[in-house]
């Protein structure tokens, strides 16, 4: 699904990335965890195609394809999607709206019929009964006036309603109490299939033990220097970085 | 007194020749003694030079066509074309009682029982010899107006068009409008100043405006004028105890613009709502200053402007709310937001306060800037295109000053608004 090989990534002359290799194959969930700083919302900001960061070398294949040369809406029609740290706030414009008119931009650019009004809510409704989100919000402006935990069950929703093939999750479950963790983790378990896969991004195993990912990959000083099963996250949450810093030398 | 520079001062640096023309032109009528008219001259008030025919206000295919698509016909509408009332095409009340009266200002003055009206309404402001102001006037070249003179509310909305297209190129149209509520007065107003294409021609409008006590107009202005024409407008309007007025303006034309208003919150408890959409575009130049003047107590006033400024366009909005001694418990607020959405474009706006009261509340608010870069690439990240996520924020921002309730053929000409040279889909209800 997706192939990174020596990735190296700059924002303003600084290196973030640097020579990064990462594979997450179809219908498997990967988790990045690391410091902060060491470039994992990076990471997933290039992915999605932000363009103010500079890619220096390596490539990114998504279903064998060129990812850089797609610009970011065509990434998104393509199935990629990025569940924000930080969703911004939109005033004026419409949760419902705004949702309809991304999922039909990408039936439209897939060359599908376009959803219409009842096709939509039935959509929208049964996606927000499976993270336990009130419709309601869908009524309200872009994640304005939403509290953290609701604009990380909105970026769910969303995720739910324009079914990805890759979804890439950076700290979807920072300011979560238990009952948003776990609508939240009902909402990535809902998506999971065997052709579709997720990134999760994050810093804590709480998330993890509900999702159970397929590899745990380790991002120090922006590279991977270690990669394991759901157990490598448990040692992780016992022991910390620190222990895996000499693995950054030479990097 | 050291003269500190406005943004009006820095936009006429970059905007001398039109200045330039209009103080010719002013020059002129002061040379011909046609300025003494206090209530209807501004001391830069331009007229027209020369006669003009008859043949030039006549009705045209166009005009018809464009009042089908834009007039609700169970509307009243008042046409004046190229400045001139033009009463085959106009569909005005037939009876009001003989308690007011609404029409051009030639035709009311005319008739006597409607001259008398004008008379008595004016009267109380100690204006007299309206008839023989009208009558210098008309020698000198003021062309026509509307006047709505009201006892009572009006039954249904009034348009007035005023039309102005190839005919009446190189001139220099003034027009005079006034109103008049009597006390609970309703009026529903919208205004068009609309014109064909590729016509170069000279705009003075004036708008004089009287509130009677509880009386409420909600009023629409709609500039949608071609590159060429120059508009200068100036609105004065004076409110009553309890009175309201809410006014929208939404400039989309192409014509450069000096727009005055003055709000004089004279009776205690009266309340403004200000509201404006402009749309500037190429080389396209705007300046908007409104005064605000709270001169009672309990008065509120509210104004909320949204402009966009694309390729050169340079526009100003400078507000200046006056709260006078006396004027206690008066509620402002004042929010302005400037999009400037191409490098070469400028927006300059600024709020303004002259406090000489206690126990006021006074809010105001402005930004200049492009569109949020975040939330363009947080669409953008959900298959929405470039074009259509600008659109989408454009149309958010558009809404966050809109009244409440917006006429469909208002609705139509802000849809082409967000779509912004760009053939996209904007947004609609899910």
């Amino acid at each position: 699904m997706l192939t990174i090989k020596g990735l190296s990534v700059s924002i303003d002359g600084a290196c973030i990335l640097n020579a990064l290799d990462l594979k997450v194959p179809e219908g498997q969930v990967h988790v990045i965890m690391g410091p902060n700083g060491s470039g994992k919302s990076t990471l997933s900001r290039v992915l999605m195609g932000d363009d103010r960061y500079q890619v220096d070398a390596g490539e990114i294949r998504y279903r064998g394809q060129d990812l850089c040369a797609m610009s970011p809406e065509v990434r998104a029609h393509q199935g990629l999607f990025l569940g924000f740290q930080y969703p911004v706030s939109i005033p004026g414009v419409n949760n419902m709206t705004f949702l309809k008119t991304a999922l039909n931009a990408k039936l439209k650019a897939l060359g599908q019929p376009e959803c219409d009004a009842m096709s939509f809510m039935a959509l929208a409704e049964s996606a927000a009964k499976t993270i336990g989100m009130d419709l309601e919000f869908l009524k309200r402006d872009l994640n304005s006036d939403f509290s953290g935990g609701e604009k990380k069950r909105n970026e769910i929703l969303q995720m739910l309603v324009l079914q990805p093939d890759l979804a890439i999750l950076d700290e979807i479950d920072s300011g979560l109490d238990i009952d948003a963790l776990q609508a939240v983790a009902a909402g990535i378990n809902a998506l999971r299939d065997s052709s579709r896969s997720l990134l999760l991004i994050t810093h804590y195993p709480r998330l993890l033990e509900l999702i159970r990912p397929n590899r745990v990959h380790v991002m120090l000083s922006g590279s991977i220097v270690k990669s394991g099963e759901y157990a490598l996250a448990m040692e992780l949450e016992s022991k910390g970085y620190g222990w895996l810093e000499p693995l950054t030398e030479g990097v | 007194m050291q003269h500190v520079p406005t943004c009006v001062d820095q936009v006429l640096t970059v905007w001398p020749d039109w200045l330039q023309h209009m103080q010719q032109a002013a020059t002129q009528s002061l040379k011909s003694n046609s300025c003494e008219a206090g209530l209807w001259a501004q001391d830069w008030a331009a007229y027209t030079v020369g006669s003009f025919h008859a043949a030039q206000h006549e009705s045209t295919p166009a005009l018809q066509a464009w009042m089908q698509s834009h007039i609700p016909e169970d509307a009243y509408c008042l046409v004046l074309i190229n400045g001139v009332g033009c009463l085959p095409v106009s569909r005005l009340p037939m009876n009001l009682n003989h308690e007011g009266c609404i029409g051009t200002l030639q035709q009311c003055l005319k008739d006597p029982v409607q001259a008398a009206w004008i008379q008595a309404y004016f009267d109380q402001d100690n204006v007299s010899d309206v008839s023989e102001r009208m009558q210098l006037e008309n020698l000198s070249g003021l062309m026509d107006g509307m006047c709505v003179c009201l006892s009572e509310s009006l039954d249904r909305p009034l348009h007035v068009v005023h039309w102005v297209d190839a005919r009446a190129r190189g001139q220099i149209l003034c027009l005079r409008h006034c109103l008049k509520m009597a006390s609970s007065a309703t009026l529903d107003l919208t205004h068009w100043v609309v014109g064909e294409s590729a016509v170069q021609c000279g705009l003075n409008v004036s708008f004089h405006g009287d509130l009677g006590v509880d009386a409420q107009c909600h009023m629409v202005r709609i500039q949608d004028m071609p590159d060429g024409m120059l508009l200068m407008a100036s609105d004065d309007v004076t409110l009553a105890k309890q009175s309201a007025y809410d006014r929208f303006d939404l400039n989309l034309g192409r014509g450069q613009t000096y727009q005055r208003h003055q709000i004089n919150l004279k009776g205690t408890g009266s309340r403004c709502d200000l509201r404006g959409v402009f749309d500037l575009d190429h080389q396209q130049q705007m300046i908007y200053p409104v005064r605000v003047d709270h001169q009672a107590a309990h008065t509120v006033s509210n104004q909320q402007f949204c402009a966009l400024a694309k390729a050169e366009a340079i526009g100003a909005i400078e507000s200046r709310v006056i709260v006078r001694p006396g004027a206690v418990q008066i509620n402002s607020k004042q929010s302005m937001r400037g999009i400037v959405l191409d490098t070469g474009a400028q927006l300059k706006v600024r709020p303004e306060l002259e406090i000489y009261a206690d126990e006021v509340q006074c809010q105001h608010g402005a930004s200049v800037g492009a569109l949020d870069v975040e939330a363009l690439r947080y669409l953008m990240a959900r298959g929405i295109s470039y074009q259509q996520a600008r659109a989408m924020l454009i149309q958010a921002l558009i809404q966050g000053v809109l009244p409440d309730h917006i006429d469909p053929s208002i609705e139509a000409l802000l849809s082409q608004l967000y779509q912004l040279d760009q053939n996209i889909e904007v947004m609609s209800d899910a």
